[in-house]
C-alpha cells in the first residue's frame, strides 16, 4: 500500500495524532488524588493564581509588542512601555517563586517556573534592544517561538476548577449564561 | 450577478442564555437559546470567513460546565457540509478579539487574518493594567495574542487601521472603535461589486447580537444596544445607524450571528449533529446547501 494511501486512511480514522499536534507532549493536568491532598491542592492553586494570571498577561503584552514591531506600526502614548512589561514580569517571577508547592506538585511548579524564566528572558532581551534594521525578523522569529513555547507550558499548567486558566472566566463573558448552582465546577 | 455565497454556520450553542446579556437592560426577561456561529463567504476565487470561534481543547470542558455551552464542533466538522476544509480558507476577518470569535486561528493553516490594529493595541494596554482593573480583560485570552504573533511571523496577519475598502473584491471592513470592544470591525459584502451596492450584506459580529438590537423590543422600531460595551453605548447605537444606512435600512441585510431566528428568515437546515446552517445568499451558479 502506498504511503499516501496509508496516511489518508489514518487521517480518516482519526486514531493518531498529527506529528505537530501540541497534545502529544502535554502532561496530565494536576488534580488532587493519591499523594496530593485536596486541601493542599486548593491552597497551592489559589497561591499560584496571581502570578499565573500576571505571567499570562506579560506573555500577551510582549507578544503584542512583537507583532507591532514586526508589522512596522507605531507606538502610542497610552501604551504600556516595555519597562512596564519588565516590571510586571519581575512581579510574576516574585509571586511564582514565592509559592511552595506540595511535594506532589513540585514538577508542576517547576514547569511553571520554566515558562516564567523563558518569558523573562525574552522580556529582558526586548527591553534591552528593541531591534531596528538588520536581523530584526530573525530575532523576532526566535522570540516568538520562545514565547509560544512558554505559552504552551502555561496552558498545560492550567487548573480549571480553580480558575487557573489563560482566559479569566471569573467575570461573565459577553454572551454566556452562568451555570446553575449545582454545577460541579469549583468557582 | 452575485459574486459571493454566504452561510452562517453554527458551531456550538447555549440553550439557556439570559436575555439581558444580548439586549441592554432586558433584566428578568428569561432565557433563550443563543447560537455560537461563524460566517462562510465563498466566491469562485476566494473562501473567506468572518471569525473562527474558539478551540474547545483549551477550556471547552470548563466553559461547558460553567457557562453551559453545548455541542461544540470543530471547524473541520462544521465546514464539511459545505464541501470546505479549514485549509481551503484563504481570508478571515476577525470582528473582535473575544475568545469565542478569535480563539481558533490555529485551525486555519493557510488563511490570512484581518483585525483592527486598535483592537490589538488597546488589548495590550488592558493587559498592562493593575489587577483591580482586570475586568477590562473579560473574554479575552492572552494565548490568542501569542497565536497572532505566530501568524505575523508567518506573514498571515494584517493589522487594519480604520476602514478598508476591498479587503477582497467587494468586501469592505468598517472600523467601529470603542463599541462592543475597543477595536471592533464589521464586514460589508457588496455582492454586486458596485460602490453603492444594491445587493449588500453586513456581517456585524457582536455589534448586533439579535434582531431586537435593530428593531427594539415590542415592535417599537428603536435600536437597543447589545448587553456588553467596553466602549460606549452611544458608539454602539451610532454604529448601528451607520450599518443600517449602509443597507438602506433593510433589516434583513444585517446578519446577527447569535440570532436563533435566522432560521426563520433565511433558508436553513438542521444537521444530524444538532447544528444549523443558514443560507444568506448564493453566488451565481452556486447550488443551495440547505434545500
Amino acid at each position: 500500500m502506498r504511503p499516501a494511501r496509508i496516511r489518508a486512511i489514518a487521517e480518516q480514522a482519526q486514531l493518531i495524532h498529527h506529528p505537530a499536534c501540541d497534545a502529544v507532549d502535554l502532561p496530565a493536568p494536576l488534580t488532587p488524588g493519591p499523594g496530593l491532598d485536596r486541601d493542599d491542592f486548593i491552597r497551592y492553586g489559589l497561591a499560584l493564581r496571581p502570578g499565573y494570571d500576571r505571567l499570562g498577561r506579560v506573555l500577551g503584552q510582549i507578544a503584542g509588542l512583537l507583532i507591532l514591531a514586526r508589522l512596522g506600526s507605531r507606538f502610542e502614548s497610552d501604551w504600556p512601555t516595555v519597562a512596564t512589561v519588565v516590571e510586571q514580569a519581575r512581579n510574576a517571577e516574585s509571586e511564582l517563586c514565592g509559592v511552595t508547592p506540595p511535594p506532589a506538585a513540585r514538577q508542576h511548579h517547576a514547569r511553571l517556573l520554566g515558562a516564567m524564566q523563558a518569558t523573562l528572558s525574552v522580556v529582558r532581551a526586548v527591553g534591552q534592544t528593541l531591534p531596528r534594521g538588520g536581523g530584526l525578523h530573525d530575532r523576532l522569529d526566535a522570540w516568538t517561538r520562545d514565547l509560544q513555547a512558554a505559552g504552551r507550558t502555561l496552558s498545560s499548567c492550567a487548573i480549571e476548577g480553580l480558575g487557573l486558566m489563560p482566559l479569566d472566566f471569573s467575570q461573565a463573558c459577553c454572551s454566556c449564561a452562568t451555570a446553575p448552582a449545582n454545577s460541579t465546577a469549583i468557582h | 450577478m452575485s459574486q459571493y455565497s454566504i452561510w452562517v454556520l453554527e458551531y456550538a450553542y447555549v440553550s439557556q442564555c439570559a436575555v439581558s446579556s444580548v439586549i441592554y437592560g432586558a433584566h428578568n426577561q428569561g432565557i433563550r437559546k443563543l447560537p455560537y456561529c461563524y460566517v462562510l463567504i465563498k466566491s469562485k476565487d476566494h473562501i473567506a470567513m468572518v471569525d473562527v470561534g474558539y478551540n474547545d481543547k483549551e477550556y471547552g470542558r470548563y466553559i461547558a460546565e460553567k457557562f453551559l455551552v453545548e455541542n461544540w464542533h470543530s471547524p473541520a466538522d462544521v465546514l464539511a457540509p459545505c464541501g470546505i476544509r479549514p485549509e481551503d480558507v484563504d481570508s478571515i476577518f476577525i470582528t473582535h478579539a473575544h475568545f469565542d470569535h478569535m480563539g481558533n486561528t490555529d485551525a486555519f493553516p493557510n488563511a490570512t487574518f484581518y483585525i483592527q490594529e486598535r483592537e490589538l493595541t488597546k488589548w495590550i494596554w488592558a493587559m498592562s493594567l493593575p489587577d483591580r482593573l482586570r475586568y477590562m480583560m473579560v473574554a479575552t485570552d492572552p494565548s490568542d495574542v501569542l497565536r497572532a504573533a505566530d501568524l505575523a511571523r508567518q506573514g498571515r496577519l494584517r493589522l487594519v487601521q480604520g476602514d478598508m475598502q476591498d479587503a477582497l473584491p467587494g468586501i469592505d471592513l468598517h472600523a467601529a472603535p470603542d463599541t462592543h470592544t475597543y477595536g471592533c470591525q464589521w464586514v460589508h459584502v457588496r455582492n454586486d461589486l458596485q460602490t453603492r451596492s444594491r445587493d449588500g450584506w453586513v456581517l456585524a459580529g457582536d455589534l448586533i447580537y439579535v434582531y431586537e438590537n435593530l428593531e427594539g423590543t415590542g415592535g417599537d422600531k428603536m435600536y437597543v444596544p447589545v448587553g456588553l460595551a467596553f466602549g460606549s453605548t452611544t458608539n454602539l447605537v451610532m454604529t448601528t445607524e451607520e450599518i443600517m444606512k449602509t443597507v438602506d435600512y433593510e433589516v434583513k441585510r444585517v446578519i446577527p450571528v447569535h440570532e436563533e431566528r435566522l432560521k426563520e428568515v433565511f433558508p436553513s437546515r438542521m444537521l444530524p449533529n444538532g447544528l444549523r446552517i443558514s443560507e444568506i445568499c448564493l453566488a451565481s451558479g452556486q447550488a443551495s446547501l440547505v434545500r
